[in-house]
């Protein structure tokens, strides 16, 4: 079981969240002229690092709000979690 | 032999306690539930048509026995009345905050409200809860959002230690069972 900070509600069990994947990947500008190789970048195209992984949660139980958190993907080690619109925190070493 | 048995001869029935000491349930029947969504300028009118500020931490309340706003998130609250002072409420609100873009929104046939009073009301809810409700952390100007019994909750401390639990309407028979079964040890006494 995970403690996740909730940037509102502080730390609570991950039963209260839900998982969001991968943070900070953009949609393409133009979609129109998008190639096909930036769609399926887009959409199915993930780091799935071995270390510190910026990650989307939503506490889905309590205040119901997305946002991120840097959680390392072998220890589970929470580093921080930020709002979105926030700046993006620099993972840790 | 025959054995009379009716399916339910061994519910808990009003006045009736199912167990030695006695935590008490009553389903409160009912309770005004106002949904507001504002932000910016709009915190101050809505203060202003509520009689006090709104609460801005998280998990805070603000008001009184006759209004009280709950926080449900950094621009959403849960004002919670007395049933039939939801329609002057709205009123009130929606005229307070006519420039300022907003939702307020009558929820009050959403959730049902279940109370557990009693000593013995924290350990029952400790079965099935994450939070620290000791008064010490979770005292009486404060609420939660949480999970009882996987059913999604907003708890609401009362006067003389005990909870009011908002329960959305279709979970509140489930959340009412698991409530008697989980309190069976302490004794629960169904009221109302």
């Amino acid at each position: 079981m995970l403690l996740i900070p909730c940037p509102y509600c502080g730390e609570r069990a991950e039963g209260e969240f839900r998982y969001g994947g991968e943070a900070h990947f953009r949609r393409p500008d133009n979609h129109l002229e998008a190639t096909d190789e930036a769609w399926a970048d887009y959409l199915f195209m993930r780091k799935n690092p071995k270390g510190w992984h910026r990650e989307r949660w939503m506490h889905l139980a309590g205040c119901r709000r997305w946002f991120y958190v840097v959680r390392h993907t072998i220890t589970h080690k929470i580093a921080t979690a930020y709002k979105v619109g926030d700046a993006h925190p620099d993972l840790p070493a | 032999m025959t054995v009379e048995c009716a399916p339910l001869d061994n519910v808990v029935r009003p006045g009736e306690t199912n167990g030695p000491s006695g935590i008490a349930l009553t389903d409160r029947r009912f309770v005004g539930q106002v949904n507001l969504r504002v932000r910016g300028s709009g915190l101050t009118a809505a203060g202003h048509a509520l009689g006090y500020a709104l609460p801005m931490a998280a998990n805070t309340t603000a008001g009184d026995a006759t209004s009280r706003a709950c926080w449900l998130g950094p621009d959403e609250w849960l004002i919670v009345c007395d049933d039939g002072k939801q329609a002057e409420l709205i009123q009130q609100l929606s005229a307070a905050l006519a420039i300022d873009p907003n939702a307020v929104t009558d929820v009050t046939d959403a959730r049902a409200v279940l109370r557990i009073a009693g000593a013995c009301a924290r350990p029952v809810l400790a079965k099935g809860c994450t939070l620290d409700l000791h008064p010490r952390v979770f005292g009486a100007d404060r609420v939660a959002q949480s999970l009882i019994a996987r059913a999604q909750v907003m708890i609401l401390p009362i006067e003389g230690g005990g909870y009011d639990l908002f329960v959305a309407r279709s979970f509140a028979g489930y959340l009412w069972d698991w409530l008697l079964d989980a309190g069976a040890e302490y004794g629960i006494r169904v009221e109302g």
